[in-house]
């Protein structure tokens, strides 16, 4: 049996578009079911005036819609057979008229909410006239269940609340209860409906419609330049609704994302840190110059999610595939993750607030040696007692403090049929583990949407925008506190902060504490977009954005600083601007027609993107105190007199670039089983050289929905089955603009000539005039499916994408060149792999629901080649290791994968206590340190998962969701250097350097490679939605409690398999880095939130 | 409907205004090279970039590999703070162990073609420059950027003998190996060449450039090596390049030993090829920041810590004479502040010591942060700071010039001292001993060619001509102080690197590597 709200049974007013309305009716039908109540009382309240004159059924709709906020739908065959009716009145009830009107039509009327649906009478008046002849028993009840079609439903559980009485639908769908209460509540529930509870009220007749529960299929999902419906699309898109998501606390929206997608990795490689975000990966790592996927919200790309509040995202839409993103053509490559920001609702006043508080608390610390211990290792190494110090710090929670997160979210949205609005206003104040860290954060937005010209124009517009002051946590710090001697003191005896040796580690609490940071980070994002519909189907319509972005840091290092007091610096104060302005201009054509069983759509865009970007800097030193701190940065006597060679910078610099885009896409079904998806691409960008600046870009992708063939019909178990083969082509732009071009400037001092000093200008970079496009070509596979009544559905895809001409900035041979690093196009890498998705529905009774979420995806990464301009074979080694001398961590290489360890092969620690590898070169006699290396694991995960099991029983509801990642490993940097009794005493050791029999310095090779696995507890939620029926003012009131983090199954003996290195260079970012557990680190936390949901 | 069309493709149009660029980039803060060399401060601005890169490198990475592999010093390893280990590069460069991936070898290599590209930069922006209606000569600019590569290359040929010679930025991408010999003879005629174009002192800029002289003494060095070289004797054209300076007759002996070094160098009459530092905008790291111990900003009154990393080894330190007035730039002994008071290291603490430095070195992976004889060359300004040095940094001098005509006379005369090549560096031993001259000079029995390099490696101490030197009398292999074993031959050059090997197939890594 398959029954949907399904749009050809429907035909509307053409005052919205379809896609829109389809969205609308569906979350209209849901909530009605819980609301009837109030929507029945919002209804009486409606008059309309009607003029006298026969008008045939529509007409008359039409009149009612223009005069009030109800919408129609009805099948149009069935309104079409009917005669016209005569109608007169002022102020006549709507109800009234609709009665009068469809009397003797054979239709009848349901005023949902504001919809009001027509649907033909004779199954309901079959039914009545049955129950007619039963309701003289008193306490007993009867009536017919039925969908939104009118078809009965046989099986359907009738439950009175709260009891074990209950009967089960005939196969009519009749159903009769006796000896019930006049104040009985009763309950009707069916697998793929949504459960509605009625009040019997002293009623003995209730006929109920049950409306089909969204299976998502007919949600609408934006998918870049538009939005389908779920069941058109034909390549990889996920979705999220952020109501079907608990609240987290997090520095970023995204990470709600975190474990539920399948294919979408998000890792926090910085646990809470309030001003880390977390890193995002989509299908492995399709280049190495970066792996994150693009960010738009509401048609715009931005750089920072901070310009947008969790609170006011509706939905997440991540396009995974290339014909997905082939539409974004040269930013696609990374995948992207489409943000829909909420808007008005019609006819709805609300005023809401949200909000939470959390704390964080540090779960597993390193463990070094305390003071004492250190004390008899010293003893036990035979070192001078006299050399240590006399007092007992525990460094790592001396870098500590107490630290929360409070937000609050206030926002007001209403509207009607012309007009809506919401606008929202976002506080953040979040403190975090790490010494004086901390963002606070102020966010406002409003949308505004709007209709005029007959509706036939719409408007959208948005203002957004942000402030953030944030100082960040101090990652080396916590590195510098595993190794500083526990036998110092954090004070001096007259309260100033103790300094050490020159050459070891200088004082970590002091470093924070004498270094002062203000930063301060706005975004202003302006977004208008209108459509206008030129005749029915045809919209033309463009987009103007525009984005400001600005941080301002001030810094001031006081003369206090150990390290400035080495260098003989009296403070050092920095002041650093950057400025950004991006603007998009869109055009837009879209044409949507339905013929028969044929649906098409098309839609053809232009768009520029223009970046600018400046940055001011100014450094200044030698203050006569610390009081000015950076705000008397002109007070520094190192500006005005150079001869002194302190630290001075007065520098601005101005960078462009620019993007145009030529798109279009095609989108044709055929009796909604065989869809295909067209898209084409052309872009340009100034990035590249002078010939390489365009790249085509196309996407195909066909559609094919089994379960609508005949010969389906007669499986009971698939609801619902579709095959989608896709294939797309992606770019992905140059790291920064001018890399093509040779260019002189002033970065050399200055040389002397003739008794002068002359500022030098040089060669500044290495050009590569034939810099061009890195291209992805990915083919998907994939299955949706829904089972056994829609308790089950899910996807499955299986992938290849191939990047060729990978742009990275690589090493290139000296001599010939001027700098050892070039950006280039350097080789090709192939990621493949499968991602799957099961929803499972366990158990849905009315007071009882349990539904389970399961996605795991699956990736393998390998380089195929690396090469440049013709030159096979460059390695790209690595994330130097800390000290010298012990090379790269990683590398690149043909056959490889990206983050692959390379490294030696332990063999044996000798009786000296020395280091012996493994010969791995037979072709040399003994170890060589060069040669004897090979790969010795890889930092990201194969495979990864998330699972999600919700529990909801009446108001409560129970969100337990945990996630792993699988087959890789990590480099555990930590116990290279601090479980090495060799350190000792100029560093602090791990316990298990007291044990160690090592005797010489620390090596890189597999003995600290451990194995990564884990799976984590994540989040708990526990929420509890209090009745508010009988507050009239209140329309929903939430409670909830959250841990995150809860507990991580592994067996690294690291803090966390997931931390990952800040301190490499900024190129081998995200994912390439994976797996790097550095000494550097935000500690690892826990943390339990405490929050509230209010509308009004 | 044809009207709606018409609406749609103006409003089309109207976006596509902002569009009409042709995505060519607008740079700001640079300049295009192609726009550049326009006018007479854009050319010198251009002409300055390759000294500037040489200033900075001379005394941060090459002069190291002259230094640390030889007999005179050694970048040891503090006991306890493990300070100077960084990573064994220079236990490596002391014992011969270095493999093809040592950072300050693959350092060098950088800053030397990096010197290549920014001279090739300015020849060929230079070249194709208007110079009509300016002061500056671009045969001159053209001379000196031609001698200046040419002294890289030389480097490239002393360091690593067979490398590709290249004089296009960018151009070939993959150059190809030549061997030692072609890199020789480029040298030699890139010299010859630039020496004809070049001014004589007091006919042009010449001081922080090249004179004719300069480009004659750097020839003379050139020729001296041949043998090592490319296996020719040159040692009769090594005498004429010293017989063309003496003709030119610009340079002369200081008086005083110290003076090429001294705050005022500037004055010398002996520096032939300097590099200037004016005290502020320029940057070079004295020696002494490398040498001298922790504490001794103290002494100096400096705002920076000095960085107790270079040592001289003790029989290096030995070989001068307590008569020998060059022996006053080490440093031996108890240390004081300013102010005489004895310099304390640690003063802050408890356990504070007096710095005493001691000649004896114990072992090099756990010396003592006191021990070692430190070398002072250039004395540093009180009160200043030490990137901030008033010194010009001598890479040239008059001695150089009779030195190897001294040599090069032995080397003719098989290897024994005649009159002229004592008289030659008797001169020099006169100014070293002062009072004391009679009992310590020279005679055609007592010099003798192990003599002579002992004799230049005193004169000569921290100014980056040791290897070249051991090399050229066949003790660059022997055993030193932690040196245990004699190294293999091929050490005598370094390898390439790794790095540079790998990416370009058409370089050829030196044998024995």
């Amino acid at each position: 049996m398959k029954k949907k709200l399904n749009g050809r049974f429907l035909h509307w007013g053409n005052r919205t578009s379809k896609l829109s309305k389809i969205m609308r009716i569906s979350f209209v039908l849901l909530v009605a079911v819980f609301m009837q109540v109030s929507a029945a009382s919002y209804s009486q309240s409606q008059k309309v005036s009607l003029k006298a004159g026969k008008v045939s059924l529509p007409e008359l709709f039409k009149m009612i819609q223009e005069q009030s906020d109800f919408d129609f739908f009805y099948q149009p065959e069935a309104v079409s057979e009917t005669k016209n009716v005569s109608l007169n009145g002022e102020q006549v009830e709507i109800e009234e008229v609709l009665n009068e009107a469809l009397r003797g039509t054979g239709l009848e009327y349901k005023i949902i909410d504001t919809d009001i649906v027509i649907l033909p009478k004779k199954e309901v008046a079959k039914t009545e006239s049955r129950i007619l002849t039963a309701q003289q028993t008193t306490g007993k009840i009867t009536g017919t269940i039925v969908d939104m079609t009118g078809e009965p439903i046989p099986g359907v559980s009738v439950m009175i609340k709260g009891t074990t009485t209950g009967t089960i639908t005939n196969i009519e769908g009749v159903y009769e209860l006796n000896n019930i209460a006049e104040d009985a509540v009763i309950v009707y529930s069916f697998i793929g409906f949504t459960t509605q509870e009625v009040n019997v009220a002293g009623r003995s007749a209730i006929n109920i419609t049950l409306a089909e529960e969204m299976t998502g299929l007919d949600e609408v999902v934006v998918v870049g330049y538009g939005s389908m419906e779920r069941k058109q699309i034909t390549s990889a898109v996920a979705s999220l609704n952020t109501e079907d998501l608990p609240t987290v606390s997090a520095s970023s929206p995204v990470q709600q994302l975190q474990g539920r997608v399948a294919g979408l990795s998000v890792s926090t490689p910085n646990g809470s840190d309030p001003n880390a975000s977390p890193e995002l990966l989509i299908r492995g790592m399709g280049s190495i110059g970066g792996g994150q996927p693009m960010i738009i919200v509401d048609g715009v790309v931005v750089g920072s999610l901070d310009v947008v509040a969790a609170e006011d995202i509706e939905t997440f839409s991540v396009l995974k595939d290339g014909s997905a993103a082939a539409i974004y053509g040269s930013r696609g490559t990374n995948g992207v993750i489409l943000i829909t920001t909420k808007s008005g609702k019609d006819g709805k006043s609300t005023f809401e607030y949200s909000g939470y508080y959390s704390i964080n608390q540090v779960t597993k610390k390193p463990d070094v040696l305390s003071a004492d211990e250190f004390r008899s290792f010293a003893q036990e190494k035979g070192i001078d007692p006299s050399l240590l110090g006399s007092a007992s710090t525990n460094w790592y929670d001396e870098l500590l403090q107490s630290s929360h997160n409070i937000v609050h979210n206030l926002s007001v949205s209403g509207g009607n049929q012309q007009s809506n609005y919401r606008a929202s206003i976002d506080f953040t104040d979040n403190q975090g583990v790490a010494l004086e860290s901390f963002k606070k954060r102020i966010n406002g937005r409003i949308n505004v949407n709007h209709k005029a010209i007959k509706d036939r124009l719409e408007i959208k517009a948005s203002l957004a925008a942000s402030q953030s002051d944030y100082r960040p946590a101090d990652h080396g710090a916590f590195g510098a506190a595993l190794r500083v001697d526990p036998t110092l003191p954090v004070k001096n005896e007259d309260g100033s902060y103790s300094s050490f040796d020159k050459f070891g580690v200088n004082n970590p609490v002091a470093s924070v504490m004498h270094y002062t940071s203000d930063n301060r980070h706005k975004i202003v994002l302006a977004n208008a977009k209108f459509d206008f519909e030129i005749i029915d189907g045809l919209k033309a319509g463009g987009r103007v954005a525009w984005k400001i972005e600005d941080r301002n840091s001030g810094t001031y290092t006081s003369s206090e600083n150990e390290s400035l007091q080495d260098k003989g610096i009296d403070g050092k104060a920095k002041v650093e601007t950057f400025w950004s302005y991006r603007y998009t201009y869109e055009g837009n054509l879209t044409y949507r027609k339905r013929i028969g069983k044929h649906d098409f759509s098309a839609m053809v865009n232009h768009t520029t993107e223009k970046d600018t970007w400046y940055t001011y800097t100014m450094e200044n030193s030698e203050f006569v105190n610390d009081k000015f701190s950076y705000h008397g940065i002109g007070n520094g006597m190192a500006l005005s007199d150079p001869s002194l060679g302190f630290p001075v910078e007065m520098k601005t610099k101005r960078f462009r670039k620019e993007l145009q885009s030529y798109r279009g896409r095609l989108v044709y079904s055929f009796n909604d089983r065989y869809m295909t998806t067209l898209s084409y691409n052309r872009e340009g960008s100034t990035l590249f050289g002078a010939d390489h600046k365009w790249g085509d870009f196309y996407g195909v992708s066909l559609g094919w929905t089994i379960s609508e063939e005949d010969f389906m019909q007669n499986l009971d178990i698939i609801n619902y089955l579709k095959l989608r083969v896709g294939y797309g082509e992606t770019g992905n732009q140059a790291t920064g603009p001018y890399n093509s071009l040779s260019r002189v400037g002033a970065e050399g001092l200055p040389y002397v000539y003739n008794g002068q000093s002359v500022k030098a200008y040089g060669l500044l970079n290495n050009p590569n005039p034939g810099l061009k496009w890195e291209t992805k070509a990915e083919t998907n596979i994939g299955v949706d499916y829904a089972l056994l009544n829609n308790r089950i559905d899910g996807s499955f895809d299986v992938y290849q994408r191939v990047t060729s001409d990978l742009l990275f900035d690589v090493k290139v041979p000296l001599p010939a060149l001027l700098n050892p690093n070039m950006e280039s196009n350097v080789g090709e890498i192939t990621n493949k792999g499968f991602e799957f998705a099961i929803n499972a529905k366990v158990i849905s009774n009315s007071d009882f629901k349990w539904s389970v979420g399961f996605n795991g995806s699956y990736n393998e990464n390998k380089i195929d080649k690396l090469s440049y301009l013709g030159m096979e074979a460059v390695p790209i080694y690595y994330a130097g290791l800390p000290g010298n001398g012990l090379g790269s961590a990683y590398i690149i290489q043909p056959g490889g994968s990206v983050a692959d360890f390379y490294g030696k092969r332990f063999d044996r620690i000798n009786e000296n206590g020395e280091w012996e590898f493994k010969d791995l070169n037979d072709k040399e006699e003994g170890f060589h340190d060069e040669t004897d290396r090979e790969v010795i694991g890889n930092g990201i995960p194969k495979f990864q998962a998330g699972l999600t099991n919700r529990v909801e029983y009446k108001g409560f509801d129970l969100e337990v969701f945990m996630r792993g990642a699988f087959d890789f490993q990590v480099l555990n940097v930590g116990r290279m250097y601090l479980a090495n009794p060799d350190i000792f005493p100029g560093s602090n050791v791990y316990q298990e350097a007291t044990t160690s029999p090592l005797r010489t310095a620390p090596q890189y090779s597999d003995y600290y490679i451990e194995n990564g696995d884990y799976w984590k507890i994540e989040n708990i939620a526990l929420g509890y939605n209090f009745d508010v029926s009988k507050i009239d003012y209140l329309s929903f009131a939430r409670l909830y409690v959250s841990c995150s983090n809860v507990y991580t199954f592994t067996n690294y003996s690291g803090l966390s398999p997931e931390n990952k290195s800040n301190n490499v260079d900024e190129k081998y970012n995200g994912a390439m880095r994976s797996g790097f557990d550095d000494m550097n680190f935000y500690p690892i936390t826990r943390t339990f939130t405490l929050g509230a949901i209010l509308k009004f | 409907m044809k009207k709606s069309f018409i609406y749609f493709f103006s409003l089309l149009t109207i976006f596509s205004v902002y569009s009409c660029g042709d995505l060519e980039e607008e740079v700001y803060n640079d300049t295009l090279s192609a726009n550049f060399y326009e006018t007479e401060d854009e050319i010198l601005g251009a002409y300055m970039r390759p000294w500037a890169h040489l200033l900075f490198v001379q005394s941060y990475t090459l002069c190291k590999l002259q230094m640390l592999s030889t007999d005179m010093a050694a970048w040891t390893t503090k006991a306890n703070s493990g300070h100077g280990y960084d990573g064994n590069v220079w236990y490596d460069l002391h014992t011969h162990t270095w493999g093809t991936n040592h950072s300050v070898i693959d350092g060098a290599w950088g800053d030397v073609w990096k010197g290549v590209a920014f001279c090739n930069n300015v020849i060929d922006g230079v070249e194709s420059a208007d110079f009509t209606g300016m002061t500056l000569s671009q045969t001159e600019l053209i001379s000196q950027m031609r001698a200046l590569r040419a002294l890289f290359y030389y480097y490239a040929l002393d360091f690593w003998g067979n490398v590709p010679i290249v004089t296009e930025v960018g151009k070939p991408l993959y150059p190809e190996t030549r061997s030692r010999e072609e890199v020789y003879r480029f040298v030699e005629k890139e010299l010859i060449d630039a020496i004809e174009g070049l001014p004589a002192k007091g006919k042009g800029i010449t001081y922080g450039y090249f004179s004719k002289s300069a480009g004659y003494a750097l020839l003379s060095r050139l020729y001296l090596n041949s043998e090592v070289f490319v296996g020719v004797q040159e040692y009769q054209k090594c005498l004429d390049a010293c017989d063309a300076i003496e003709k030119l007759g610009n340079y002369q002996l200081d008086d005083q030993w110290q003076q090429p070094f001294a705050i005022d160098n500037d004055k010398s009459v002996e520096n032939m090829f300097a590099l200037i530092n004016d005290n502020g905008s320029t940057w070079s790291i004295p020696m002494g920041m490398f040498t001298l111990h922790w504490a001794h900003n103290k002494t100096y009154e400096f705002p920076l810590s000095c960085w107790n990393g270079i040592v001289t080894l003790e029989k290096f330190y030995e070989s001068y004479n307590e008569q020998d007035a060059r022996r006053d730039q080490f440093l031996v002994g108890p240390q004081f502040e300013a102010n005489g008071d004895p310099l304390m290291h640690r003063e802050d603490l408890e356990y504070a010591e007096h710095v005493i430095l001691s000649k004896e070195l114990t072992t090099f992976r756990s010396v003592s942060h006191m021990e070692g004889a430190r070398n002072l060359k250039y004395p540093l300004s009180v009160n200043a700071n030490w990137n901030r040095m008033e010194n010009d940094l001598v890479f040239i001098r008059y001695t150089e010039v009779l030195m190897n005509k001294a040599e090069a006379l032995m080397r003719l005369n098989n290897g024994t001292a005649s009159t002229e090549s004592v008289a030659l560096v008797n001169q020099i031993r006169k100014r070293a001993f002062g009072v004391n001259y009679e009992a310590n000079k020279y005679t055609t029995s007592s010099l003798t060619l192990t003599e002579l390099l002992a004799e230049r490696g005193r004169e000569f101490a921290y100014e980056g001509h040791r290897r070249t030197d051991l090399i050229r009398f066949g003790k660059y292999t022997d055993k030193r102080w932690e040196k245990e074993t004699v190294s293999d031959d091929y050490r005598c050059l370094y390898p390439i690197p790794f790095n540079h090997i790998e990416l370009n197939p058409n370089l050829k890594q030196n044998p024995g590597y």
